[in-house]
């Protein structure tokens, strides 16, 4: 190289400059995080031209600190942060386990100059945090806001975002528990915003915000897109959807409760209230909470333009739910409690033939209070399987289950990618397990599935099928695992497989911490892992065998707690088994409460013999 | 955090961690008030109508507590959990054991270790005079925690006798079981929410057409919503 003349020299430097423009160019174009996260495997040279190109990070919040994270990825747009486990929006984790946004605030205010859009979930966050926020320039070019499932703000942080976030687009607090004060944050955003497209306060406790405030928004912001808000009788928001021309989505309200004339079905008045929700020409999207079978005539106009029906907290029952959905022909997403029934399937299966996303969850566990009809088992997912041929993502909540009808779900949903399935404790008697068979034929059968949940109960699946598991789900990163095998040797087997896994969560198994040790360290692409309930003395000993670096190891102990069984109208003293969480960290051991035990004084006083990093 | 909220509920309505109660006991809406037999006895009237949330006062170390928008279940709860301090408070000294490395007992142990050391303790039925404590219901909890060597055995339930007769057929018994399936937080609220609803259109659908919903199987075409939702307050009072 040296003996060559200076202008060869600067033709091998500029061919060299060449290709790193090539890569500057295409390496953008890679939008996957895994992808990129790969390509920044490659090289020096890679890392850096995807780090300086990163746009978007999702993370756990306490996998590296705001610092680290600021310091490879300068130019970030957008940063996505998870906090507590998944766990905790079953109660299962106490409020204080952390998950804290300050910080992350701190960061973003300080060098993260091109962040336009921030997402917490399942995290605490202050009222402090979001005047920060809103005061900063970032708060003045921030674009996205979601406040996912968060806790810790009240009413008067929001005011600080409705005050100064004058570009903001979308702002969402689906199921953030606020303290609410009052409803004056509403007022200040509809006030001085007039971009915002997304607007989501859906299963908050919000009583005090306006409808005149709604309406307020509606008329200023014309490319409000979403709106999906807390409980407020819809036959107020009249002049919401008088307002609102482009809106698509609709979400929340109320179906008043004040029945006049019980019995003789609603009047013609109250009809025409809500029937305004008519009045939006581009509504494909719709969930109004507390509808009941006589509200169902609002919709029918309509029903046949509906891509996506939100009937979680609807008052219908089987019946009902066939009324409706046979008209729906054009839905794509659907989600219902139980007791949409296995006839509410088959109607689902005959006329929604373009059904993508289908979530059916666990409805009151008094039968009364909904439907006797309304139970899910093998005769509903046996028909969805054969009449949906383009499902994609698939969770449920069965009374029953049989190994054909999961043979038949292998057999027909091809295009399947995320599928749930938990078994609940209504029928004592569960006449085809072990669902081994089924199993097998399903994960074999759905190869495109990434995300897969098996929930059943001690018997539901032996160490055979669990071994199945392991080897027939070569592309699933993250599975839900209850109730599954019947000794460590299905769990050692089940984690010699299952080599894209990267996050695993269990409960009620009865694998020794031992095994779960072992197994951690044995899932190859393994970085997050959480487990309730397993064979030990309490104190985590036996899971010091998977202490490595940079692998946190946190301990949630046993806690009691009260439940109450409506049908047996009783009390009683239940334990909560302590639960394990590990993951991949590299900024080390988090502060945390008294709470929770932690592994650092064990790791430090316990040395590793052989290992020299 | 004290370990009595540190304990939350799954299950109708009885949310201990993150609900109103919490808030109010760490000094949000928390209002002093002086003690009133009336305000003590108006709590056990309205449990004994049965109707919905109301106020529940407690006298502690001095302070009075009062909070509005109680259910007679979390009444019934809060009282429970009263009523098993002895043992509560048991757990929590074991768990704070557990904060250093390789702790020798599982917190059965450790709570019967407790008992033993504290004789006079031991039968809850002397420490005070809460009707609780006469329920048997402690006792069974003291049996229990002999009995299991691992906090996740399975004990036979036992069934006491009633813990409040003024309250009506609640029964109490301690059981450590197996991990219970959890429910949705959101659904959860939800369903609870509905309950409520249904209880309170009651008043409206008992008097006029509860003779038109007479069978639970007239479910078909012709019966409205609201008819529905009264056909299931029926049903749940039968």
């Amino acid at each position: 190289m040296n003996s060559r003349s200076t202008e060869s020299q600067r033709i091998v430097t500029s061919s060299r400059g060449t290709d790193d423009t090539v890569w500057d160019c295409v390496i953008p174009y890679v939008q996957d995080g895994r992808d990129r996260g790969a390509v920044s495997l490659v090289c020096k040279r890679w890392y850096a031209i995807d780090a300086l190109k990163r746009k978007h990070v999702t993370a756990l919040c306490y996998t590296a600190t705001p610092l680290q994270l600021s310091r490879r990825f300068p130019q970030l747009e957008s940063l996505k942060l998870k906090g507590k486990p998944r766990a905790a929006m079953f109660n299962l984790i106490g409020e204080d386990w952390g998950g804290y946004a300050t910080p992350w605030v701190k960061e973003v205010i300080r060098s993260f100059g091109r962040v336009k859009a921030l997402h917490f979930r399942r995290m605490i966050v202050s009222d402090r945090d979001l005047e920060l926020l809103a005061t900063s320039a970032a708060g003045r070019v921030l674009e996205v806001l979601k406040l996912d499932r968060c806790s810790g703000f009240s009413t008067d942080g929001l005011l600080h975002i409705g005050r100064l976030c004058r570009n903001l687009k979308t702002l969402f607090m689906e199921e953030s528990v606020i303290a609410e004060r009052d409803g004056e944050w509403l007022h200040q955003l509809a006030s001085t915003n007039i971009v915002l497209e997304n607007l989501n306060f859906y299963m908050t406790d919000l009583k005090k915000v306006r409808a005149e405030d709604i309406e307020l928004l509606a008329r200023r912001c014309t490319s409000l897109t979403s709106l999906k808000i807390s409980d407020c009788d819809i036959s107020k928001l009249v002049g919401v959807f008088q307002a609102a021309a482009s809106l698509e989505e609709f979400a929340g309200g109320s179906v008043s409760e004040h029945f006049e004339h019980i019995g003789e079905g609603i009047s013609t008045e109250q009809l025409e209230k809500y029937s305004s929700v008519l009045f939006l020409p581009k509504l494909s999207r719709l969930g109004l909470t507390y509808l009941g079978t006589a509200e169902l005539p609002i919709i029918y106009p309509i029903a046949s333009k509906l891509k996506k029906l939100d009937l979680l907290y609807a008052m219908l029952d089987t019946d009902g739910h066939c009324q409706l959905l046979r008209r729906c022909p054009n839905l794509d997403v659907l989600e219902a409690r139980d007791v949409i029934g296995d006839r509410g399937l088959e109607v689902v299966a005959e006329f929604c033939k373009s059904m993508r996303r289908l979530r059916i969850e666990r409805g009151a566990d008094e039968q009364e209070l909904e439907d006797v009809e309304g139970v899910v088992s093998q005769r509903g997912l046996t028909a969805l399987a054969q009449g949906c041929l383009q499902l994609e993502y698939l969770a449920v909540y069965v009374s029953d289950i049989t190994n054909a009808a999961l043979e038949c779900l292998g057999t027909f949903s091809k295009n399947l990618c995320d599928f749930r399935l938990v078994l609940l404790d209504r029928e004592a008697v569960i006449r085809d397990l072990p669902l081994d068979n089924g199993v097998r034929s399903l994960l074999r059968g759905c190869h495109k599935l990434k995300r897969f949940a098996l929930y059943l109960r001690p018997g539901g699946l032996t160490d055979i099928g669990l071994g199945y598991i392991g080897q027939h789900s070569p592309k699933v990163r993250w599975m839900l695992l209850g109730y599954v095998g019947e000794s460590d040797e299905g769990l050692l087997e089940f984690s010699r497989g299952c080599p894209s896994l990267q996050k695993l969560e269990m409960r009620g198994c009865s694998f020794s911490g031992r095994t779960l040790a072992q197994a951690a360290l044995q899932l190859t692409s393994l970085r997050y892992l959480w487990v309730q309930g397993y064979r030990g003395n309490g104190n985590g000993e036996e899971l010091l065998a998977m202490v490595r670096p940079n692998w946190n190891i946190e301990l949630i102990p046993a806690t009691q707690h009260i439940d109450f069984d409506p049908v047996r109208q009783q009390l009683s003293i239940v334990e909560d088994p302590a639960h394990v969480l590990a993951y991949y960290s590299l900024a080390g051991q988090r502060g945390v409460g008294v709470e929770y035990q932690l592994f650092n004084t064990l790791i430090e006083h316990i040395p590793i013999p052989g290992e020299d990093f | 955090m004290s370990p009595f909220l540190k304990t939350h509920f799954m299950g109708a309505n009885l949310k201990f961690g993150g609900g109103p109660l919490k808030q109010q006991l760490h000094g949000g809406n928390v209002h002093t008030a002086l003690p009133s037999a009336a305000s003590m006895a108006g709590t056990t009237e309205q449990w004994l109508n049965k109707s919905k949330a109301s106020q529940l006062t407690i006298f502690y170390g001095g302070t009075v507590n009062v909070f509005d928008d109680i259910s007679p279940e979390k009444a019934q709860a809060i009282m429970l959990l009263a009523g098993n301090a002895y043992v509560q408070s048991n757990m929590t000294q074991s768990k704070l054991h557990m904060q250093t490395p390789a702790p020798k007992h599982p917190a059965a142990d450790q709570a019967l270790v407790s008992c033993m050391n504290a004789p006079g303790l031991l039968s809850p039925v002397s420490v005070s005079s809460h009707p609780a404590d006469q329920s048997g219901a402690n006792n069974d909890d003291v049996k229990v925690s002999k009995t299991a060597g691992m906090p996740t055995t399975l004990v036979n339930k036992v069934e006491p006798p009633r813990v409040m007769p003024s309250i009506g057929p609640v029964g109490v018994s301690a059981i450590i079981s197996a991990v219970p399936q959890a429910r949705k937080a959101s659904l959860a609220r939800f369903l609870e929410k509905r309950k409520e609803r249904v209880m309170n259109a009651a008043p409206y659908s008992m008097s006029s057409k509860a003779a038109d919903c007479a069978t639970p199987e007239s479910n078909d075409n012709g019966i409205s919503a609201t008819c529905s939702s009264s056909l299931s307050v029926n049903k749940r009072r039968d």
